[in-house]
């Protein structure tokens, strides 16, 4: 799986998808929920975070739109056994699932610079 | 709430995929064409007409399949300005039904294609704890249908067993 959009999304997936706790990193190409590419520990999980992923972050924009805060930068939704952060880059859209003893902060910093730099 | 009709034992599996995915209208159906559940509809003329259509893509891109490819093509996804829609099949104990949903923006194809394995599943599964239907018509009714179309088009007679193909 290859994005059309640009060829460093691989590598700033694997790159997200290393960051201690995290087990899939996935990216989606706008709000289609479909998998451009995605790394991580268990890829049959991709197709259902890439769906839900997206389809959360379509919803939480047009949540911080009509409450008048802009695009969304980046979603974290954290659940008892987990959790799922999301970030726009450009048309694509990054979700990554992670352990909820993972550190959040270091993940949110690798999500935006790998948004930053995708963008 | 959702608002739609179906055979009972289909009612669970699609309004269960409609709530999942958000599609606007979903609608099942064998491969003739007949309906066996819908949901959004509200005229039944429409229901009858995305039967129709959605048996005859159907049909026409399983033989362009066969042609090009080998074998049939799977499900079909096509994308317009404002709506989209998935035309997807469900193999089952009692043959084959299709799925067709239409659905704008708040879903996606992504999210449709996910839950459609799901509905697969459990349209296979609901069709199995259901007793069979009793056959409205005899099981002889394609070929007396079949005699008496040809018997109204004697031009283009019919080759023998055609009618008789298990599909």
């Amino acid at each position: 799986m290859t994005s059309p959009e640009s060829g460093a999304l691989p590598a700033e997936l694997l790159r997200v998808s290393r960051t201690a706790g995290v087990s899939l990193a996935v990216a989606t190409q706008g709000s289609d929920g479909l998998v451009l590419h995605a790394e991580g520990d268990d890829l049959t999980r991709a197709p259902a975070a890439a769906a839900l992923g997206a389809a959360l972050f379509v919803r939480a924009g047009a949540v911080a739109g009509a409450q008048g805060h802009g695009n969304p930068r980046l979603l974290r939704l954290q659940g008892g056994e987990g959790q799922l952060l999301a970030a726009s880059a450009g048309d694509v859209i990054m979700v990554v699932v992670a352990g909820s003893e993972a550190n959040a902060g270091r993940i949110r910093l690798e999500l935006l610079r790998a948004a930053g730099a995708l963008a | 709430m959702t608002r739609g009709s179906s055979e009972a034992w289909l009612s669970q599996p699609l309004r269960r995929f409609v709530e999942d995915t958000s599609v606007q209208l979903a609608v099942v159906m064998r491969p003739t064409g007949q309906v066996v559940g819908q949901h959004g509809f509200t005229r039944a003329v429409d229901v009858m007409s995305a039967c129709s259509l959605g048996a005859a893509i159907h049909a026409s891109s399983d033989e362009l399949g066969r042609l090009v490819n080998g074998n049939p093509f799977a499900d079909l996804y096509h994308a317009g300005q404002t709506r989209q829609i998935f035309l997807g099949r469900c193999e089952s104990p009692r043959g084959r039904f299709l799925l067709l949903a239409i659905f704008d923006d708040t879903s996606s194809i992504g999210l449709v294609q996910l839950f459609f394995d799901e509905f697969r599943r459990a349209l296979a599964a609901a069709v199995e704890k259901t007793p069979p239907a009793t056959a409205v018509f005899g099981e002889d009714f394609d070929l007396a249908l079949a005699r008496s179309l040809d018997a109204l088009f004697a031009e283009h007679p019919r080759p023998a067993g055609e009618w008789n193909d298990p599909r």
